[in-house]
C-alpha cells in the first residue's frame, strides 16, 4: 500500500468517525458544550480532507508505506478502535474518585446565579460549602428538587452519595460534584448499583451531621441521558 | 511496477494423516465434555441438551476442522492452544455442573465456547503464517490469508470480552478511553486547521515572501511573529505545523518559535475565554496579565533557544517529504491551480498524519495520567505560593488540556492564588504532554529540555509577580 493512500485512509478514517459523533449525538460524551461546535467543525473539515486525499490517492500511487509508517497510521487509530472496543464508555464512578477536587464545589460559589432557574447538583454541592451562595441561589432546606445524577457510593443507612460531571471544554477537564441523597423509606431495601443513573424527586433538608441533604420522595432508575455532563 | 509473482506450494491432498489429526482433536474435545458427564451424577441428572454439549464442542469442531486442513503438522502453538482450549472447557462444564442449568445461562458457558474459538483461530492463523514464511511460500508479501484470519480473529475477540466484561471490573477503562478521545477529539481539528494553513503557506504563498522575510532582521520578525498569533484563532497544536512551516521556508527559527508559542495564549478565542472564565475574579486583568506573560514567555524562550542555531527542524519531521511522484518541486513551481489543490492536499495529510500520531501518544499519556492518579494529589497542595506555582506547572504540563478551555480549569484551583493560577494559564498552552511529545519530533528532544529549562523559572517568577500586582 503507498504511503499516499495509508494516509488518506487514515483522514477518512478519522472524519468518519466525527462524522458518527455528529450523527449520533454521541459527541457529548467527549465534548463539553462550550465546544461542541468543534465535532461538527472536524467532521466538515475531515470529510473535505479525506475526499480530496482518496482522489489525490487514486490517481497517484507513490511510495510504498513502510513499517514506521503502519505502526504510526495504527497508534493515530487507536482512540477510535478503542472507543469501538467500548462504545458506552463513560465517566462513573472511578472518574470522580480521580477526578474529586476537593475544592470543586467552591470555584462555582462566585459566580452570578439566577435565583429561580431549578437547581442543580452542583448547586447543591456548592451550597454544602457556601452559605452566602446558598442564600443568594435560594439553595434552602424545604426548597423541591429534581435531578438526575450516577451513583457513586453506594446506599449505607439509606443514604447514597449522587454524582454529576460538569464539563467546559472536554470529558478531560471534567469536575465532579457530590450530594448525599437520603432514599424514600419504601426504597431503602432495593438494590441501587455503583455507576447505576437515578431520577431523584424530593426536597431539602438539613442532614444530621450538618450541611445538606435531599430527602428523596422518588428514586427512579434511568438510562444515562444524552449528554451526561451537568451545565451550570 | 508489475508485481513479483511467487508460485504458491502446491497444497497436498487431504490424506489419513490430517483425517487422524481431526479424530485426535475431536476426541479430546469430547473426552473434555465426557469425563464430568461420566463422574457427575449432577450433570447426568440435568440431562443436558444435546445443542448445550454441541455448543460446548464448538472450539473442538474448529481445531478439527483446522486439523483436517491440508496443511502442515501442527506445531507446539497449536497444541498449546489444544490443551488450554480442553481445560477452559472442562471449567465451563464444571462451572454449569455447579448451576441450575433451567435458569439463565451463564456467561461462561454462552460466550466461552466461541471466545475459545476465537482463540483457535487466532493461535493457528499465527501459527500458519509463520510456516508460510518460514518455508518462503511469502516472498515479498508480508501478509497472508491465515494472518488475517488470526488479526480477525484477536479483533472479534478483543471487541466481544470489552463487550461481555462486567463494567466494573472496565471502570479505569471505561474513564481512560473517555479522556483519550475526549483530548483527541478536541485537539484533531486544530491540528487540521493548523495542517492546512501549513500547506497553504507551502503551495500558495510563492518562495520571494519569504525570502523577503527572512532577509528581515531578527528584530523585526520576532515582534511581527509573536504578535501575528492575535489574530490566528487556533490552539497550541495547530501552531506546531505553522511554526515548522514557516522555518522550512526561511523564516528565523527564532520567530517561527516566538510564534508557535505565543499564538496558543493571545489568540482571541483563548483570551475571551479566560474572561470568561475570570468573571467577577480578576476578568479583564487576569486577561491581559496571560497576554502580557505569554509574550514574554515566548519571546524569552525563543530568544535564549534560538541563539547561535539552536533551533533546528528534525530531518524527519515532513516539513517537505510528502510524496513527490509526479510533480517537480524545483523552485517550488506547483503549477496550475489543479496540481496546486493537489499538492495541497497532499501536504495536508503528509502534516496532519505526522502529527496526529504525537497528539494521539500524548493525549494517552495525559488520559493514563488522569485515570491512575487522582486530582487532588495536586489541588491538595497547600504550601507557599512557588510550590503552588510548581504545583500546578505540573498539573498543566500532566492534564495536556486545549488552551481555549483551561481557564475554566485554572478559575477551579480557588485555593492556589491567583500567581500559581496565572502560572498554570500560561505554562500549560507552552508546554504539555502531547506539546512535548510534538515539539521532539519537530525540533528533538534537546530542543524540549531546554524549553523547559529556561520556561519554568522564567513562567513562575512572572506569574507570581503578575499575581501579586493584580491582586
Amino acid at each position: 500500500m503507498s504511503r499516499r493512500l495509508l494516509g488518506a485512509l487514515i483522514v477518512t478514517a478519522w472524519a468518519v468517525f466525527f462524522d458518527y459523533l455528529w450523527a449520533s449525538g454521541d459527541a457529548l460524551r467527549y465534548v463539553g458544550p462550550r465546544t461542541s461546535w468543534v465535532v461538527p467543525f472536524g467532521a466538515i473539515s475531515l470529510s473535505l480532507a479525506a475526499v480530496a486525499a482518496l482522489s489525490g490517492a487514486v490517481r497517484a500511487t507513490g511510495a510504498r508505506a513502510s513499517g514506521r509508517d503502519a505502526a504510526g497510521s495504527l497508534l493515530t487509530l487507536s482512540p477510535i478502535a478503542l472507543v469501538l472496543v467500548l462504545p458506552a464508555a463513560s465517566l462513573g464512578a472511578q472518574a470522580a474518585s480521580v477526578k474529586d477536587a476537593p475544592d470543586a464545589a467552591r470555584s462555582i460559589t462566585g459566580r452570578a446565579v439566577a435565583r429561580h432557574t431549578p437547581l442543580t447538583l452542583a448547586d447543591v454541592a456548592a451550597a454544602n460549602v457556601s452559605a452566602d451562595f446558598a442564600k443568594r441561589r435560594g439553595v434552602l432546606p424545604g426548597r423541591r428538587i429534581a435531578i438526575k445524577g450516577l451513583v457513586s457510593r453506594a446506599p449505607s443507612g439509606g443514604v447514597l452519595r449522587l454524582t454529576r460531571f460538569t464539563s467546559s471544554c472536554c470529558a478531560a477537564d471534567a469536575l465532579a460534584f457530590h450530594a448525599p441523597v437520603k432514599l424514600p423509606p419504601a426504597q431503602i431495601r432495593k438494590h441501587y448499583t455503583i455507576d447505576q443513573w437515578l431520577a431523584i424527586e424530593g426536597k431539602l433538608a438539613r442532614a444530621p451531621k450538618g450541611g445538606l441533604i435531599i430527602e428523596a420522595t422518588q428514586a427512579t432508575p434511568i438510562p444515562e441521558p444524552d449528554n451526561p455532563y451537568e451545565a451550570i | 511496477m508489475s508485481q513479483i509473482v511467487h508460485p504458491r506450494p502446491a497444497l497436498p491432498a487431504p490424506g489419513g494423516a490430517a483425517l487422524t489429526r481431526a479424530a485426535i482433536v475431536l476426541g479430546v474435545g469430547l473426552a473434555a465434555l465426557a469425563v464430568p458427564f461420566l463422574f457427575s451424577s449432577t450433570w447426568r441428572l440435568e440431562d443436558p441438551s444435546l445443542a448445550l454439549v454441541a455448543w460446548l464442542g464448538l472450539p473442538f469442531a474448529v481445531l478439527a476442522a483446522l486439523a483436517a486442513l491440508p496443511a502442515r503438522p501442527m506445531r507446539p502453538l497449536v497444541l498449546a492452544v489444544s490443551a488450554f482450549d480442553a481445560v477452559l472447557v472442562t471449567f465451563a462444564v464444571q462451572h454449569l455442573m455447579e448451576r441450575d442449568l433451567s435458569g439463565t445461562v451463564e456467561p461462561v458457558a454462552a460466550y466461552g465456547p466461541p471466545a475459545l474459538a476465537l482463540l483457535v483461530l487466532a493461535a493457528w492463523g499465527a501459527d500458519a503464517h509463520l510456516q508460510l514464511r518460514a518455508d518462503g511460500a511469502l516472498g515479498a508479501r508480508r501478509s497472508s490469508v491465515p494472518l488475517l484470519v488470526a488479526l480477525g480473529a484477536a479483533v472479534a475477540l478483543t471487541l466481544g470480552a470489552a463487550r461481555l466484561a462486567p463494567v466494573e471490573d472496565l471502570a479505569s477503562a471505561e474513564t481512560f478511553v473517555v479522556l483519550l478521545a475526549s483530548i483527541a477529539v478536541e485537539a484533531l481539528p486544530f491540528v487540521l486547521l493548523g495542517a492546512l494553513v501549513s500547506a497553504a503557506l507551502e503551495v500558495f504563498v510563492p518562495n520571494g515572501w519569504f525570502e523577503r522575510v527572512a532577509r528581515l532582521p531578527l528584530r523585526l520578525q520576532m515582534p511581527a511573529a509573536v504578535m501575528s498569533g492575535f489574530c490566528f484563532p487556533v490552539c497550541e497544536c495547530g501552531s506546531v505545523p505553522v511554526a515548522r512551516r514557516l522555518i522550512s521556508r526561511g523564516v528565523h527559527p527564532a520567530a517561527g518559535v516566538a510564534f508557535m508559542l505565543s499564538s496558543p495564549i493571545v489568540n482571541p478565542i483563548v483570551l475571551f475565554s479566560t474572561y470568561v472564565a475570570y468573571q467577577g475574579r480578576g476578568g479583564w486583568a487576569v486577561v491581559a496579565g496571560r497576554a502580557v506573560l505569554g509574550v514574554m514567555a515566548a519571546a524569552v524562550a525563543a530568544l535564549v533557544l534560538g541563539r547561535r542555531g539552536g533551533i533546528a527542524l528534525q530531518a524527519r519531521a515532513p516539513g517537505h517529504e510528502h510524496d513527490h511522484a509526479g510533480h517537480d518541486h524545483a523552485g517550488h513551481d506547483h503549477g496550475h491551480a489543479g496540481s496546486k489543490l493537489r499538492h495541497l492536499s497532499d501536504h495536508l495529510v503528509a502534516d496532519l498524519t505526522f502529527m496526529g500520531k504525537f497528539v494521539v501518544l500524548g493525549a494517552a499519556l495525559a488520559a493514563l495520567l488522569q485515570t491512575a492518579v487522582p486530582q487532588s494529589t495536586f489541588a491538595g497542595v497547600l504550601a507557599s505560593p512557588v510550590v503552588g506555582g510548581l504545583v500546578l506547572m505540573a498539573a498543566a504540563f500532566v492534564l495536556s488540556l486545549c488552551s481555549e478551555a483551561d481557564a475554566f480549569v485554572a478559575v477551579s484551583f480557588i485555593q492556589f492564588p491567583l500567581g500559581p493560577q496565572l502560572a498554570f494559564l500560561v505554562f500549560g498552552p507552552i508546554m504539555d504532554l502531547k506539546l512535548g511529545l510534538l515539539y521532539s519530533a519537530t525540533f528533538g528532544w534537546r530542543f524540549v529540555g531546554r524549553l523547559i529549562f529556561v520556561l519554568v523559572p522564567f513562567v513562575l517568577a512572572t506569574s507570581l509577580i503578575a499575581g501579586e500586582v493584580i491582586r
